[in-house]
């Protein structure tokens, strides 16, 4: 229906992750999620603190912890399923190919080398450059496109603030040219004027560049403002995905609704604050049936003990895992 | 008072999961038993006064004498339990007054702040410095050797680990939202500090003080070794010293020269057992890194 | 610019160390017991004339400073009378001239005795360093990587073993061991009376006697660095640049060693510069289980004889030497970690 959708990048099918307790049981972090990404495409992964975001998103890469496995699902990219790579196979996709900003950028640069170093680091990695200056301009220009003045490609993080860190980071990450970028909550420790100037940089380079980007964040109005589709996660499964509009404007699954409800109105300030009652579930203690229905307002009594399917709605990939949308809309 | 042996009893109920505070403790635990049963231990009194003869002296183990008997004649075990006492005695003083000291220092530099605190880390600063057993040696050389001296001197030189520790602590502690409340409803500083702070740096004290005492028996051992001590009161330093300086090697008798060892070695490992232990307890740290190996993540079945 | 008054605030303390410590040498031997001319003059045969002038000699006549005529027992004297002719002004003029007094024992300056000492106990100490250092560092980081596997059990446990060692009873079963099996040489320097044909085959009988307590010192020694490097790389294996580095593609080998190792190296070597303390007292026990002759077995030895110039003056070379490795260690911190210019006081 719309204009010539660009080539898939990315597939991910039904991919479940566990994490082992403590005490050796089996906690189902992320239950059967899929999304497809396309070039260029920016897709919002939206959800709660500890619904699986993230996981999902370390999966990928396959940088989860020592106590994270990967269950099932394939994860296709470029024509290989990432999850059938060795060891040396998924490092060389790495930053490569993918490549991904993480939470806080506080602690995710080395103190104890320049800015400069760590990006030329990771050219050398993979698209080494023999020549000094070569390479010098080039961490220049990376620099540059971020907003940073390439003179300080000598300078230690500790002297940049958190904004230029989060952008020296995304200077990194776009060192070898990426096909993806996942943004994990790039903002999320900045103040409002720096998260609009991160956001802002995110869309130019991709107008620039053409790379896909995954953004995960918990604030919907980020969502609104700059992606293409958005993935809602709770509770470690798929609520919703759809594009960006039908997210915003009809949304089917009851906690989508209610998030978007909950972000407040500019335009009617007297309106009371509407929040959801109650708290995401904790992975050693998921509801027997479908992770929403503790906290839902339309739950009946099937939601208590069966799970629901992901299921269809049209065919432009809108899909939800409600009963209430069982037999399509 | 409550919160402090709360502190306390939350920290000794967590030491059972530990198994570096459990073996510590355990080889503590035996080493204190024997010194204190000593008369009944030992197989020998060796005070008693014996017939010996130049072949008594040196003999290598035997079912009479299970370590052997030394440069005097006498039965090494006997002499190597009633020496725990002699070691533990030592120890544990010389560590109260060093923990006491560098405990006190550590808390009013934390605490009161400003040019105190400059001057007292000052202080400790160049105390850190001054090299121990050289001072140690020329304070306990030129003034009696005696049990008390060692003890004095091992108690004032040892205190500088404790108080950095202490202060370090106390300025975090500080911070803290009830210590703010306290002073807010006009509470007075000693108040503050034995209601509020000295509860949450003791479980930390307490480990410390283990490794103080650890280093304090180590250090009197050296000083007996090197003949500084009370030679009338058999420590196992000064076991070694005799052996040492009377042909226990020439003779070669080993097991005069082993057995003290040994057991300094086990009072020292236990303490520093317990000590790591109690720091892992209170200062707990993650179970993996981000270079951990571990099995596999691709746990899925094969493709398809 | 910051770095070079951190620098200028680290050499000030130090000086005022060595001051400190100049002092307290000074009046430490004037206050503890015994009367040093009589300490020094031994022989009850001495008429009084032949003490006192033992005692000119030694420049022992002179007030200890201005008001005190002596410390111990304490006797008080003129205050404003020549200030400058007191032993104390003697004391630290001779000290600027690099004198460090004439040993009781053999009347010999006690700056040309201690000056082959303290060479002998560098030696000692700095191959035994240099060698736990290296195999501290590799270990700790070996233990630490795989941690929770059987090599980190071995390392620690390992590690706090050898931390518990005396030294001196290490180095004594050593000698034992080592002279019933291993025929190895075990007094001195070098063997007594021998004559060498080269100055390899001396070096080589040096090394001989210098392998026992090399050996001794460098296992107690490690012990502490395994366990420091230890805790310091766990803790920096857990920081989220490390996930950055991974996240990469970078090796394992090349994330330790260009991100772990450059940072957990910093607190290190603050821990080395702390321990050289111990490390001198570890060479005290070790010169003297295995007769070498450093500066530790001066001690001990001036010790027992009283020979009070040559204690004062092997204290002051071991304080010195501390603090001046301990200031060698800030710079090398300072030049380390970049952090260091933006910390306004210490």
């Amino acid at each position: 229906m719309s204009a010539a959708v660009p080539p898939l990048l990315m597939e991910v099918r039904h991919l479940s992750i566990d994490y082992i307790g403590p005490d050796k049981t089996r906690l189902k972090a992320v239950e059967d999620v899929s999304f497809t990404l396309h070039e260029s495409e920016m897709l919002g992964l939206v959800g709660e603190s500890g619904c699986g975001k993230t996981t999902l998103m370390l999966a990928v890469l396959r940088l989860l912890p020592v106590a994270g496995r990967i269950v099932s699902g394939q994860i296709f990219f470029q024509g290989r399923d990432l999850l059938a790579l060795n060891e040396n196979e998924i490092n060389q996709v790495r930053w490569r190919d993918i490549a991904m900003i993480f939470q806080g950028a506080m602690n995710a640069l080395n103190p104890v080398t320049s800015i400069g170093d760590q990006i030329a680091e990771a050219i050398q990695r993979h698209t080494p450059i023999a020549d000094r200056k070569a390479l010098h301009a080039r961490v220049a220009q990376l620099l540059d496109l971020v907003g940073i003045t390439g003179s300080r490609a000598g300078q230690y993080p500790f002297q940049f603030s958190g904004g230029m860190r989060q952008r020296a980071m995304i200077a990194m990450a776009l060192a070898c040219n990426p096909k993806i970028l996942i943004a994990d909550e790039p903002t999320t420790a900045l103040d409002v004027m720096i998260q609009a100037q991160i956001l802002e940089l995110l869309q130019d380079l991709r107008r620039q560049l053409g790379q896909a980007i995954i953004l995960v964040t918990h604030d919907l109005g980020v969502i609104a403002e700059v992606c293409d589709s958005v993935l809602v996660m709770y509770g470690g499964v798929t609520a919703e995905y759809a594009e960006v509009d039908t997210i915003y404007n009809s949304p089917v699954h009851p906690y989508t609704q209610d998030l978007i409800r909950a972000f407040p109105d500019l335009s009617n300030p007297h309106d009371k604050l509407a929040s959801i009652p109650g708290f995401p579930p904790r992975l050693d203690q998921l509801p027997a049936g479908c992770r929403f229905a503790p906290r839902c307002r339309l739950a009946f009594e099937r939601c208590q003990h069966e799970q629901p399917r992901l299921y269809e709605l049209d065919n432009h990939g809108h899909q939800a895992s409600c009963f209430l949308v069982e037999g399509g809309v | 008072m409550n919160n402090t042996a709360a502190n306390l009893r939350s920290l000794l109920s967590n030491l059972g999961h530990n198994w570096m505070a459990l073996a510590g403790a355990l080889m503590l635990v035996i080493a204190i038993f024997t010194a204190v049963f000593a008369p009944w231990v030992a197989p020998y009194n060796p005070k008693a006064r014996i017939k010996i003869t130049i072949e008594d002296v040196y003999t290598a183990p035997s079912p009479a004498h299970l370590f052997g008997t030394d440069d005097a004649g006498r039965d090494v075990l006997a002499n190597f339990i009633y020496g725990a006492r002699v070691s533990l005695i030592v120890g544990f003083f010389a560590s109260f007054i060093s923990v006491f000291i560098g405990g006190t220092i550590g808390i009013v530099a934390g605490f009161y702040g400003g040019q105190v605190e400059n001057l007292l880390m000052r202080l400790t600063d160049i105390m850190l410095v001054i090299p121990d057993l050289p001072l140690a040696v020329v304070l306990v050389a030129l003034t009696k050797p005696s049990l008390l001296n060692i003890i004095f001197v091992i108690g004032i030189l040892g205190w500088t680990g404790t108080a950095r520790l202490v202060r370090s602590q106390t300025l975090s502690v500080k911070e803290r939202k009830f210590v703010l409340r306290a002073r807010a409803i006009g509470s007075g500083n000693i108040h503050i500090i034995r209601q509020h702070i000295f509860p949450l740096v003791l479980p930390l004290m307490v480990a410390n003080t283990v490794l103080v005492i650890s280093l304090a028996i180590l250090e009197e051992s050296t000083l007996s070794f090197l003949g500084l001590s009370d030679p009338t009161n058999l420590s196992w330093g000064q076991m070694l010293n005799f052996a040492f300086t009377r042909g226990g090697l020439s003779s070669g008798a080993w097991w005069a020269l082993a057995a003290p060892g040994l057991g300094i070695v086990w009072v020292v490992l236990g303490c520093t057992l317990l000590g790591h232990g109690l720091e892992q307890i209170l200062n707990p740290r993650l179970e993996w890194h981000h270079l951990s190996v571990g099995p596999k993540m691709v746990e899925r079945p094969g493709p398809g | 610019m910051k770095r070079l008054f951190y620098l200028l605030n680290r050499l000030k303390w130090a000086l005022i160390s060595i001051i400190f410590v100049i002092v307290l040498n000074f009046f430490l031997f004037r206050v503890l017991p015994g009367d040093p001319a009589r300490a020094g003059v031994r022989d009850p045969r001495l008429t009084a004339e032949a003490q006192q002038a033992l005692r000119v000699r030694y420049g022992l006549d002179k007030p200890v400073i201005n008001c005190f005529t002596s410390l111990n027992p304490l006797k008080l004297g003129n205050c404003l009378e020549n200030p400058l002719d007191t032993q104390f002004f003697i004391y630290v003029g001779n000290l600027l001239h690099g004198e460090l007094g004439t040993s009781y024992q053999t009347g010999r300056p006690v700056a040309a005795m201690l000056g082959q000492a303290l060479l002998n106990t560098v030696l000692l100490i700095g191959i035994a360093q240099i060698i736990s250092i290296l195999l501290g560092i590799i270990l700790g980081l070996l233990a630490a990587w795989k941690s929770h596997t059987a090599i980190d059990f071995g390392v620690l446990v390992a590690s706090l073993v050898a931390w518990s060692l005396p030294t001196f009873w290490l180095g004594i079963m050593l000698l034992f061991g080592g002279s019933t099996w291993l025929n190895l040489p075990v007094m001195g320097k070098m063997t007594v009376g021998a004559d060498f044909t080269s100055g390899f085959a001396m070096a080589l009988d040096v090394a001989q006697h210098l392998l026992l307590p090399t050996l001794t010192f460098t296992i107690v020694v490690m012990g502490e660095y395994m366990l420091v490097m230890r805790s310091t790389v766990l803790e920096v294996l857990s920081e989220d640049y490390i996930l950055t580095a991974k996240a990469k593609g970078l090796s394992t080998f090349q994330i330790l060693k260009d991100h772990a190792l450059r940072n957990a190296l910093l607190p290190m070597v603050t821990i080395i510069a702390l321990n050289l303390g111990f490390t001198v007292a570890g060479a005290i026990q070790i010169e003297s289980v295995f007769s070498w002759p450093g500066l530790g077995l001066a001690i001990f030895e001036s010790v027992g004889r009283r020979d009070y110039p040559v204690l004062q003056g092997a204290f002051l070379l071991i304080a010195f030497s501390v603090i001046s490795a301990n200031l060698i260690a800030d710079l090398l911190y300072s030049y380390l970690d970049p952090r260091i210019q933006a910390e306004s006081n210490e």
